[in-house]
């Protein structure tokens, strides 16, 4: 990327002003060019990347409606947007563009963006944290609607005695099973359940930990989590950052009906580092990471997980005996983590990094997916990028999923939607359109966890403060 | 007169008047980094006070590396770990904190490094990225820069966007870079700054700065705790011998925590040299009662520093350990602070 700027002095107040140009490996940003989106997708602003732009008028024509835009950001009117969607699902508007530039040079740019007739699950929660990850401080939790830019405060720091909160997760991107963390004093696990809010103490004395991971059955009754130790620690090499590990975890299993938790002994092995479990699209399964302990942090680059399969009884609530290998670490030569079943049952996606259980700053870290009838794994190279790719969720139809990328700046995490087909064929992926155009050039927050749902959760930041400050969570056994 | 030869003269007024001698209203440049109101401002950092503004001074100067500046901001300030460790940063980049560093406040490694974490005060989380950064480490620099950020009243500071900005240039990630100089290009006072640390068009300075602090990074990686300063600091000069500034920190940091036998473990007599240096020696050999003639020739000890050794000595049993005749006369050698020096536990 070449990095360009124009300086002057303003002859007015003698100050000198200077132009920085950003994402300029891309002609305009978010780089929109060539995308596929779903048909409910909120307007795809954008501006255009280049230094010293004088004019710009860009038009869109898709069958016989045709719209134009002057000037550098192009940024629609939602109900033009989406009478131009109605009219376009499936179909592919044409968007060229003639740009006036300093010293009479001049750029005419083309593209297309294809409209899936696959609609998207209409709402996204994520976490605005800045990218430190290792102290918080005023972090929230927020729910936009993907159709507009409407956004709202699920959970935040002013309700909560600024404690710290963690993914907001639904079960197969359900609207009315979902779940994230309070920490602190009076924090617990919310469990919004079938129109019910709970405050949960997921903590049984045979755990090494209060629940950390984990996801929800498809039936809403059981909670599969892991406990863990977890440790920071620094690289000394500028470019590696952060890297967290767990000295312990096991996996334990919670029936919230009951109000019990089970540590199965399998899952809970003092040589082995069990994380990350998540349910099987029909509940009969486990899938989870696990990896043999090392002295650590030294052996850090040999800490290996591999994706692991246990079945589960939805009757009893009790994990089988016999634990398959359905990923080997060793013969991959990476370590699996963030394991994510599709709700149709044929994909399970997860995160490849050469070692270690926390990516997010790992820049060969990369989506896989396998196809879980033929075991046979699929590149992702459509989605990924040379930062790291991670935190994905699937929609309820299993047609698109959202994951945390740091392409770009390599520093703040952004939520990317992708489209995947039957066949596990995918799109190149798009970036959450805003409103403003410029927005994250001008943000210094990651989106941490996107996750899709098919509705708006039935709570709000004042419901759980409240809860917070009155509700005595409730124990498990 | 002409209307062009008065506006001439304003200029030339309005320069002369941005070069007086006075200090700069480093409260006032403050809260216009962090985008705060007159009430905010005072809500955040209470009223106006001498110490504060030499705090915001030291913190803003530092950045700049102006560092004879922050050395007169910290002289003869109140102690405290903040001034201690601006103090000794300035004091280390002028290549004097062994010589110096008996003769202000030492909180023991407080003053060198600034642990931080959500309890610490804002100030303290602002300033724990400059040593850092000075090091060449460039991993706590921008973690550190990070949580200036995220700790400060409104998560935003220019000093913090200008170390990230430069973070990322020394560490080649200019995509980051650009973003952190966008934005400041958008802040008064800011657009010099910017230009000259443009990728691929810096200044030679700023070129000259980038290129010394990339010789200093770490050649093999290890994962550390935070406050594993002497780790990192092993490393730092594993990766560079000549990096003068982590050779200084290292030996201090032994020095301050009174860990002598990694002080003669890391001290080369024949390339460090510091009277500082030499009463640390002393005290290591009188415990070990290894003051042989070949110790002696080999640490490099003068007889003049022998003598006030043994003068040191002979005099703490003629005061029976009493600490306040010592302090009156050797109140600046390491003897004394090894002595006499507690940790403050709270």
């Amino acid at each position: 990327m070449i990095a360009v700027s124009g300086l002057c002095l303003c002859a007015a107040c003698g100050t000198k002003s200077v132009e920085v140009a950003t994402n300029t490996d891309t002609a305009i940003y978010p780089d929109y060019m060539g995308v596929t989106v779903p048909s409910n997708i909120a307007p795809l602003n954008f501006h255009y990347t280049a230094e010293g732009i004088r004019k710009a008028l860009t038009t869109v024509s898709c069958n016989d409606a045709s719209h134009q835009f002057d000037g550098r950001e192009v940024v629609w009117d939602l109900q033009q947007w989406k009478d131009l969607l109605a009219s376009a699902e499936g179909d592919t508007p044409f968007f060229s563009s003639e740009i006036s530039l300093k010293k009479g040079r001049k750029v005419a740019l083309e593209w297309e963006v294809y409209v899936s007739a696959d609609r998207i699950d209409p709402y996204l929660s994520y976490r605005l944290i800045e990218p430190g990850y290792e102290v918080w401080h005023e972090v929230e939790i927020r729910e936009r609607c993907l159709e507009d830019f409407g956004e709202r405060v699920l959970s935040d720091w002013r309700h909560t005695g600024n404690s710290c909160m963690n993914c907001h997760i639904h079960s197969q991107a359900r609207a009315d099973l979902s779940m994230f963390y309070v920490r602190g004093r009076n924090g617990g696990a919310f469990l919004n359940r079938n129109g019910e809010l709970r405050k949960l103490s997921l903590k049984a004395k045979d755990m090494v930990s209060g629940t950390v991971y984990g996801e929800i059955h498809p039936s809403g009754r059981y909670g599969v989590f892991s406990s863990n130790i977890i440790i920071p620690g620094f690289h000394t090499q500028g470019s590696r950052r952060l890297e967290v590990y767990d000295t312990e975890s096991d996996l334990a299993i919670a029936d919230f009906d009951k109000n019990e938790m089970t540590v199965p002994p399998a899952l809970a092995r003092k040589d082995v580092l069990e994380t990350f479990p998540v349910f099987s699209a029909d509940g009969r399964s486990i899938y989870y990471c696990a990896a043999d302990t090392l002295p650590l942090p030294r052996d850090i680059e040999r800490l290996r997980y591999s994706l692991m399969k246990v079945s589960f009884d939805e009757a009893t609530g009790r994990t089988g005996r016999e634990v398959e290998v359905i990923w080997d670490a060793e013969e991959h030569e990476g370590s699996v983590c963030h394991p994510k079943c599709s709700p149709d049952g044929k994909w399970i996606m997860y995160t490849v990094a050469d070692y270690g259980t926390f990516p997010i700053w790992h820049t060969e870290c990369q989506l896989e997916m396998m196809n879980l009838q033929t075991g046979e794994t699929v590149r992702m190279d459509a989605a990924n990028s040379d930062r790291s790719d991670t935190y994905h969720s699937w929609s309820s139809d299993s047609r698109w999923f959202v994951f945390a990328s740091k392409r770009g700046d390599g520093k703040y995490g952004k939520p990317y939607f992708c489209h995947v087909d039957a066949h596990g064929r995918l799109t190149k992926p798009f970036v959450l359109p805003q409103e403003d155009p410029w927005h994250y050039e001008n943000t210094l927050r990651s989106f941490n966890i996107p996750d899709l749902s098919d509705g708006p959760v039935n709570f709000d930041a004042e419901t759980i403060g409240r809860m917070v400050r009155e509700t005595e969570a409730e124990i498990f056994q | 007169m002409r209307p062009d030869k008065i506006f001439y003269l304003i200029i030339i007024t309005l320069l002369f008047a941005s070069c007086s001698e006075e200090d700069p209203d480093y409260r006032q440049i403050w809260q216009k980094a962090h985008h705060l109101d007159d009430a905010r401002m005072t809500a955040v950092y209470g009223e106006p006070s001498e110490n504060m503004d030499k705090l915001f001074g030291a913190a803003l100067e530092a950045v700049e590396g102006n560092w004879d500046k922050v050395r007169l901001l910290t002289e003869g300030s109140r102690p405290s770990d903040l001034f201690a460790y601006y103090h000794n940063l300035a004091m280390a980049m002028e290549g004097h904190l062994a010589d110096s560093l008996m003769y202000y406040y030492q909180p023991f490694e407080r003053g060198l490094f600034l642990p931080v974490d959500e309890k610490s005060g804002q100030m303290r989380i602002a300033a724990s990225s400059e040593v850092w950064y000075r090091l060449g480490e460039m991993t706590m620099a921008e973690h550190s820069a990070m949580l200036a950020q995220i700790f400060s009243p409104e998560h935003f500071g220019v000093p913090y966007l200008k170390r990230l900005a430069e973070i990322n240039l020394v560490n080649g990630q200019d995509e980051a870079a650009l973003k952190y100089l966008r934005l400041l290009s958008a802040e008064d006072g800011c657009a010099e700054w910017v230009e000259d640390r443009l990728p691929g068009q810096e200044s030679r300075k700023v070129r000259e700065e980038i290129s010394l602090l990339r010789s200093f990074a770490h050649r093999s990686d290890m994962v550390h705790r935070p406050t594993d300063y002497r780790g990192v600091l092993k490393s730092l000069l594993a990766s560079n011998p000549d990096n003068q500034l982590a050779r200084e920190y290292l030996l201090c940091l032994d020095i301050i925590v009174k860990d002598l036998g990694h002080f003669i473990e890391d001290y080369d007599p024949s390339r460090d040299r510091s009277r500082l240096y030499d009463e640390a020696v002393l005290i290591f050999l009188a415990q070990r009662g290894a003051m042989t003639p070949e110790n002696v020739a080999h640490f490099r000890l003068s007889p003049e520093i022998l003598q006030e050794f043994t003068d040191y000595n002979n005099m703490v049993i003629f005061n029976q350990g009493e600490m306040e005749p010592m302090q009156k006369k050797y109140g600046k050698t390491y003897w004394f602070f090894y002595q006499y020096a507690k940790r403050n536990v709270k």
